[in-house]
């Protein structure tokens, strides 16, 4: 089905065509699943995270109080939320940012990319990134979203997440070397 | 940011570490969601169409400018006359939608649906339908249960709203695993797919609704039939899928993720029947261990019941092999051989716990009567006591009647005699 983002979700909301929605989930099921997969760091959980951000999507369009501008800053925004729920349910004293990367980095599966070193270093240094730069770089280098865009899905200005950006590069840019002289 | 690191965080995101989602768990994912947005879907916008109808009459028609206007008026009066009656239909089928078995309103929402599918051509959809509406049977079971019933007569009617409620339930899931063997003939197998996994999701699904009423199946057998039906509509749905598997041999990317998926589903039903047959062992158990030292059951018939929970057990680790390597077919047979055996331990189980539940309480009863009995004993006897001191104390004051009476006629005699003896001497 073609159409942009917003045209999908017209359909959705007035013509309620399950194709639109069907279309919409093979766009964004992917970033959205490693957006969370990195907040919480479990395959099962963010399996399961993915699934509600797109039933509270569904749900909150069917209710037709307002209009989604952009669909996708709506995604993530569903999705920042739920993994806030999440961890609150865990009833974990530690915030989000506390999160230990390298617990989480040490997983079977860095292994299985031995062969990647490079890679492996710079996912390390994401990971070990604190939670609001971690989601900047994921944003704009992974999910190649405008400054406008993630502004939208933060509630803040662009001025202010070109700033955090940079701050967020700098610091990747410092872990990676410390990273990089760890690991020669 | 130096070009190498952007590029390197770019390539990060195909990276399973990094976050790649697994392409069978999105597709098995999109499957569910989709079923879900399908089935909340709001119903067709008939009246919001027929507002948008009756909008743009009224501008066409009823415009001063309109010189037909004055003329046209008797028709659209005919024309109200046929709309209101229509619209009113479309409220009293919302108000029906809550409606359950015996209600005035449920022949409403039994028939909106029979319209619903009349006017569906498309088969797969009409086999979705089908399944939704027999998923709206089983929550209506559920509040027919919890309806209060105070009368036998009510308790009656109850039941018997239930079981005319299944009853619907069977037929709508029969037909749609009959519609999904025909569609299986003549369509795609993407459809054909989709289709049996909304059989299959909805049916399990159905299933989790009536046990709910678990409780009900000694008394209304019928719950455990469709219980059993169901078990075999949805192994049949999962059978399809493999079906349309081998037939799409050529495309090795798309039956990867159908593999997966079929997998998948299989272990999650071995995982249920296994939790099933866990649940019957737990009930035997806590039978057997009241069966002593006095037989509540035939200690027969539990032994059997618990070598049959068991030999489920060894037939769910065979299927779970074949699942492992791929036998999809012969796993299939064996998950049917599974549901049979543990529908059959359950109907035991759930017997021999009733039974035993009844000898229990008669054992209680008659233990009751018998310490009821030991008291009444012990009260004659105190009766008899306080009888006896009672006899002893009458039976002093009988001896002490039994003077004064003696005594008083010997005087009277006495003075008697006296007195003949005065009169004959005088």
């Amino acid at each position: 089905m073609k159409g942009n983002n917003k045209q999908l979700v017209l359909k959705l909301q007035f013509d309620n065509d399950p194709e639109a929605f069907s279309e919409l989930y093979d766009r964004f099921a992917e970033p959205i699943y490693r957006f969370i997969y990195f907040k919480v760091g479990s395959r099962v959980d963010a399996q399961d995270l993915t699934s509600e951000v797109f039933l509270k999507a569904w749900a909150a369009i069917r209710e037709k109080k307002d209009g989604v501008l952009n669909f996708r800053a709506f995604l993530y925004r569903i999705a920042r939320n739920l993994v806030v729920d999440f961890y609150r349910a865990k009833r974990q004293n530690t915030s989000i940012e506390a999160i230990d990367p390298d617990a989480i980095m040490v997983s079977a599966h860095i292994d299985r990319i031995a062969n990647n070193q490079e890679l492996t270093v710079v996912l390390k240094a994401v990971r070990s990134l604190k939670d609001e730069y971690r989601e900047l770089i994921i944003f704009r280098f992974m999910d190649q979203m405008s400054y406008k865009e993630i502004g939208q899905i933060l509630n803040k200005s662009q001025v202010t997440v070109r700033v955090t950006m940079h701050r967020a590069v700098k610091t990747l840019k410092k872990h990676l070397g410390r990273n990089e002289k760890e690991t020669s | 940011m130096s070009d190498r690191l952007e590029e390197q965080l770019k390539e990060l995101k195909n990276k399973p570490q990094a976050g790649a989602a697994d392409s069978a768990w999105l597709a098995k994912n999109k499957a569910l969601l989709m079923m879900q947005v399908k089935n909340t879907m709001p119903a067709p916008v008939v009246e919001k169409q027929l507002a948008r109808t009756v909008e743009s009459y009224k501008k066409r028609w009823f415009s001063p400018q309109n010189r037909w206007a004055l003329a046209m008026r008797p028709v659209f009066v005919i024309a109200l006359a046929v709309i209101i009656p229509f619209g009113s239909w479309i409220s009293t089928v919302n108000a029906a939608r809550l409606s359950v078995s015996g209600d005035a309103l449920y022949s409403v929402k039994i028939i909106s649906e029979k319209v619903q599918l009349a006017f569906t051509s498309d088969k797969s959809t009409k086999i979705a339908l089908r399944t939704e509406f027999a998923a709206r049977r089983a929550d209506e079971v559920v509040k027919l249960k919890a309806q209060p019933a105070v009368t036998d007569v009510e308790e009656e009617e109850v039941k018997e709203n239930i079981k005319k409620t299944i009853e619907r339930l069977e037929t709508e899931i029969q037909t749609a695993s009959d519609e999904l063997v025909e569609l299986a003939e003549s369509e795609e197998p993407v459809i054909v797919r989709e289709a049996a996994r909304a059989v299959d999701v909805k049916s399990e699904e159905i299933g989790r609704v009536l046990e709910k009423t678990a409780e009900l199946a000694v008394e209304i057998p019928e719950i455990n039939e469709a219980k059993e039906l169901i078990d075999e509509v949805a192994v049949s749905a999962v059978e399809t899928i493999v079906h349309t598997r081998t037939e799409t041999e050529e495309d090795n990317s798309e039956n990867e993720v159908v593999d997966t998926e079929i997998k998948n589903t299989l272990e999650d039903k071995l995982k249920d029947a296994t939790s099933e047959i866990d649940e019957v062992l737990l009930i035997l158990d806590a039978v057997a261990s009241t069966n002593t030292p006095k037989l509540l059951v035939e200690e027969k018939e539990l032994q059997n019941a618990q070598v049959q929970a068991e030999e489920a057990l060894e037939v769910v680790k065979e299927a779970a092999e074949s699942v492992d390597s791929e036998a999809f077919e012969e796993a299939i047979e064996k998950v049917k051989e599974v549901k049979t055996v543990v529908n059959e331990a359950q109907k035991t189980a759930a017997k021999l716990q009733d039974e035993s539940q009844v000898a229990m309480e008669e054992t209680e009863e008659l233990s009751e009567t018998v310490i009821l009995d030991a008291e009444n004993t012990t009260n004659t006897e105190k009766i008899i006591e306080i009888d006896t001191e009672n006899v002893s104390a009458e039976s002093e004051g009988l001896v002490e009647a039994d003077v004064i009476v003696e005594d008083e006629p010997e005087v009277e005699v006495e003075a008697e005699i006296e007195g003949v003896e005065e009169t004959t001497t005088e």
